[in-house]
């Protein structure tokens, strides 16, 4: 199709403000596909994106829509991750765009993370259509939310809709066609498409989703990816509906896939571009980058035998997740695991209860930390990114720590509360603004550490639910920071070490001590308890020797009862992991995590 | 061949709060029927060998009268220096039965007399006993070999009660079981205290050294966990669950472990009077036998053969466990984690 009848657009929503139920709405208005089928789209996602407020990512699709002007518009909905973590694809899949309809419900008005994508729209000059949904319902107050979407976009057009019902569909359609700028790229320059997403099938190898954006592209072409200089041939190409449909080319402006025989998902990167080998563009398309680990944690195994088990889990997941970096580490404590990188929180959620849910692994995942720059006495500058090889403090001339540029927005109820969580967590106001009389958003700079330890939690039950939170790195800045170290009967617990600020040093290792005090079951000895920084102790507690654990009677009637008992506790103690003498159970790995700081 | 008879008589006039036993309440006699159905299961299952002892427990066997017990013990041979035991609750005995009992073959009485103070009693939901001294008298003079069952580790219970508890010992007194309350999941005890034991671990572990203390001053031996006897009293039946031997259990809810096979009867009294008898049976596996045979030996002041791979933790743990003669013994401080150390060693 010629480019001046193409439309690539993306829907940008929060999580229940009905992204989906629009885009089914599309798809059946314009006789995509059937009513049944789209039940199974919708219900083709993981629950847990459901449980962890993530909207769903759609499946690309291609709608053929013939517009009030007569005219037959092909219509390209490109969709985006669905969570803040992902940035940088989301960034790549807007890229891959022209235009964006903002869905906002019109009972709740905007969220941070909407507002975090309406930034990335913003910045990737997209023509951005505001859909105020669920306009049926009586609580709808659209004027008020579009006051909301007009302090950032300013003066703008909406179009009411009710997804639900089907009312004011096709104006979305309409307005589509008529706002959403065409694609203009070079039908006769060499092949530039742009790679804005990736699956991995284990028959077909990589399935890769591209934007053709200069030149055309059939079946049979080498084709090269320009920034990991890998060549593939393409045995087949077509669009999605959202099904995969043959048709052997695509043209210039348009969107589908291509397979072309990859086994490695590394050779594939997002924001890379396709070219053809032998007619190679002369520049690959701006904005590639390779995204960063922000948040580190170690994964273990709570039972030994599992390691080879969560080795291949965490493989098996990164066939569709390149993000997901790992490598094998050791831990006195917890045996063998895994160093495990993550584009951030959610990510490392999500990760983590993958791994438990669909490869039934039970794991003990450390507490999760950052990236931080050291520079050593004899001028080397190293990165840590585990607490266990933090150097010894004597040879530490500085520390940087990673500083993320937070925007959370609540009703101005909450803003006292949310104010006083964000100054124990060592952040800086930038500017307050008001959306609307209700609803406000602050800009604060926060340490990356603050934010990974139980922040969201907080956020969450200080306002009840109502703040949002968007994030992302802005900077490293030196600071106070110091390694605390736990230790049981005088043994150094390596997966217990964390690094904070030394103000908050005294309060987390003495709540970590209490904790300990109450999770580690009483044993055959004293166990002291200690929290320290270097050989400084700063806290302390006694775990008392057990003294007395045996039944009264045992009689002919109590054996089998009896021994189920202790057969039991000998399981468990077995499961316990232990160092030194101390047997310490996996609650107390966990309970590290739930760490709530000074009231 | 079986050398242990166990017979089981689940009625009580009450239950207390802590029981978790299986009993039928309130009964102020035991029916002739299961009486009947006792011995229909005693002619079904044992093989009229020799018998080193018999043990009636509860409930309250004490609700059998003399006529009722005649009728079970006549059915089983006895060997030469026998023990027949019958737990006896204070409020159900009379000098005259207590005779009967004597005279159709019972040698050894058990008096659950829990605690001489009322008050603890009350505490625990157990109805205060009646003129017990009287009756302990009573028992001593139709009985050489009398003992008297005891808890402790009651509510607000510190040491010098147990002294005064130990104190009413009369000297003919030969066995006494003194069992720490034991909060069971389920029983009313159980909810009224909300699964937190009045007692904790650290003061129960004192007032158990208190006990063995007292009771050694009294000349009884700590033989088992929580049983005491004077020379040559030790209580043999159940010395031959503690020592891991077979044992023939009849009754409602009775046990029997046989050559490594572990039949339970079903807990109902009806459905074990019409004859359905069978509640569960399973063999055990050798790990099993040989767990079991550990955790019931290393019970009692015997111990079990010592085995060279428990050489590691005799040596971890050298003031718990100790080896004499070739066996192994938790001393005091060990029983006190018997459970802890036990699992530990277990296979």
């Amino acid at each position: 199709m010629d480019q001046k009848h193409i439309r690539n657009f993306s829907i940008i929503a929060h999580i229940d403000h009905g992204k989906s139920t629009l885009a089914d709405r599309l798809l059946e208005v314009t006789g995509t596909i059937d009513k049944r089928d789209m039940k199974k789209q919708i219900l083709d996602t993981m629950e847990l994106e459901q449980e962890r407020g993530i909207t769903i990512k759609l499946q690309p699709a291609r709608m053929m829509y013939t517009a009030k002007d007569g005219e037959q518009y092909m219509l390209n909905l490109i969709d985006t991750p669905g969570h803040v973590d992902f940035t940088y694809e989301v960034s790549r899949s807007l890229a891959a765009c022209e235009g964006a309809l903002l869905v906002v419900d019109a009972t709740q008005g905007i969220e941070a993370q909407t507002l975090a994508n309406i930034y990335l729209a913003i910045e990737n000059d997209l023509t951005i259509i505001p859909v105020i949904n669920k306009i049926d319902l009586p609580a709808a107050e659209p004027e008020k939310v579009m006051k909301e979407v007009e302090t950032i976009l300013g003066p703008s057009d909406y179009i009411p809709v009710s997804a639900k019902t089907g009312e004011g569909i096709f104006s979305v359609l309409e307005a589509i066609v008529n706002f959403v700028p065409h694609p203009k790229g070079d039908e006769k320059k060499p092949l530039k498409a742009l790679v804005f997403d990736s699956y991995f099938d284990s028959y077909r190898g990589v399935e890769v989703m591209i934007r053709v954006v200069d030149g055309s592209i059939r079946a049979g072409d080498k084709i090269k990816f320009m920034q990991t200089n890998s060549e593939y041939e393409i045995t087949e190409i077509g669009y999605l509906k959202p099904n995969q449909i043959k048709t052997g080319f695509l043209n210039t402006g348009e969107v589908g896939y291509l397979i072309g025989n990859i086994k490695n998902i590394e050779n594939v990167k997002i924001g890379d571009t396709v070219t053809l080998s032998g007619d190679e563009a002369d520049e690959a398309l701006p904005g590639y980058k390779v995204p960063q680990s922000m948040v580190f944690c170690g994964l273990y195994p709570a039972s030994c035998d599992d390691y080879e088990d969560l080795r291949e889990a965490l493989q098996k997941l990164k066939l569709n997740d390149s993000s997901l970096r790992f490598e094998p580490e050791t831990s006195k404590a917890l045996g063998f695991g895994f160093r495990c990188g993550f584009l951030g929180l959610l990510h490392m959620e999500i990760i983590k209860e993958r791994i438990e849910r669909e490869f039934n692994i039970d794991m003990i995942a450390t507490s999760p930390g950052v990236v931080y720059n050291v520079t050593l006495t004899n001028g080397e500058k190293i990165v840590i990114d585990n607490p266990a090889n933090y150097p010894d403090r004597g040879i530490v001339v500085s520390i940087e720590e990673p500083i993320a540029k937070a925007n959370i927005i609540l009703p101005n109820e909450f803003v006292g509360a949310i104010m006083d969580l964000c100054n124990k967590k060592r952040g800086k106001l930038d500017h307050m603004e008001y959306l609307t009389e209700e609803r406000i958003m602050l800009h604060y700079r926060l340490p990356l550490n603050e934010i990974v330890v139980d922040f969201f939690g907080q956020l969450k039950s200080l306002s009840k639910g109502y703040a949002s939170l968007d994030y992302e790195l802005s900077s490293y800045e030196e600071a106070d920071l110091v390694k605390v170290d736990i230790l049981l009967k005088s043994d150094l617990v390596d997966a217990f070490s964390f690094i904070c600020h030394k103000d908050h040093a005294y309060y987390r290792g003495r709540a970590i001590v209490k904790k300990l005090r109450e999770l580690i079951p009483r044993q055959m000895f004293e166990i002291p308890v200690q929290a320290s920084i270097g050989s400084k102790i700063i806290s302390r507690e006694t775990i008392k020797a057990l003294r007395k654990n045996v039944l009264a009677k045992c009689y002919g009637g109590d054996i089998s009862r009896k021994r189920k008992l202790l057969e039991k506790q000998k399981e468990g103690k077995k499961r316990m992991k232990s160092v030194g003498s101390v047997d310490i159970p996996d609650e107390a790995f966990m309970s590290i995590l739930s760490i709530e700081d000074e009231k | 061949m079986v050398s242990h008879i166990y017979v089981h008589i689940p009625y009580c006039t009450n239950k207390c709060d802590y029981c978790d036993f299986y009993s039928e309440y309130p009964k102020q006699t035991v029916e002739d029927a299961y009486v009947k159905a006792v011995i229909s299961e005693l002619k079904e299952r044992y093989g009229g060998e020799l018998v080193a002892t018999v043990f009636f427990g509860g409930g309250t066997p004490s609700l059998l009268n003399g006529e009722q017990l005649k009728s079970i013990l006549s059915k089983i041979n006895l060997a030469k220096n026998h023990e027949v035991t019958i737990e006896c609750n204070p409020e159900t005995i009379t000098l005259e039965k207590l005779r009967d009992y004597k005279a159709v073959g019972v040698n050894r009485i058990s008096i659950g007399v829990q605690s001489f103070d009322d008050g603890k009693l009350r505490l625990i939901g157990r109805t205060r006993n009646i003129n017990v001294m009287d009756k302990i008298e009573q028992a001593i003079t139709v009985f050489d070999n009398v003992g008297i069952d005891l808890m402790y580790a009651l509510p607000t219970q510190n040491n010098e009660d147990i002294v005064k508890e130990i104190s009413y010992l009369l000297p003919e007194v030969k066995h006494v079981s003194y069992y720490a309350l034991t909060l069971e999941e389920g029983t009313r005890l159980f909810n009224k205290m909300e699964g937190e034991h009045p007692i904790n671990d650290d003061l129960q572990a004192d007032l158990t050294e208190e006990v063995v203390r007292e009771l050694a001053v009294q000349d009884f031996e700590r033989y088992e966990i929580s049983n005491f006897a004077k020379d040559g009293y030790e209580c043999q039946h159940n010395m031959a669950y503690w020592m891991y031997q077979d044992y023939l259990g009849i009754g409602a809810g009775a046990v029997s472990t046989i050559q490594g096979v572990r039949t339970e009867n079903v807990k109902d009294i009806r459905t074990y009077t019409k004859g359905d008898r069978k509640g569960n049976e399973y063999k055990l596996t050798a790990d099993e036998q040989a767990n079991e045979k550990l955790m019931m030996q290393l019970r009692t002041t015997k111990g079990m053969l010592f085995e060279e791979r428990l050489s590691q933790y005799t040596e971890k743990y050298p003031d718990l466990l100790c080896v004499k003669d070739g066996r192994i013994i938790f001393t005091n401080k060990g029983f006190l984690v018997h459970d802890t150390i036990v699992s530990e060693l277990m296979l």
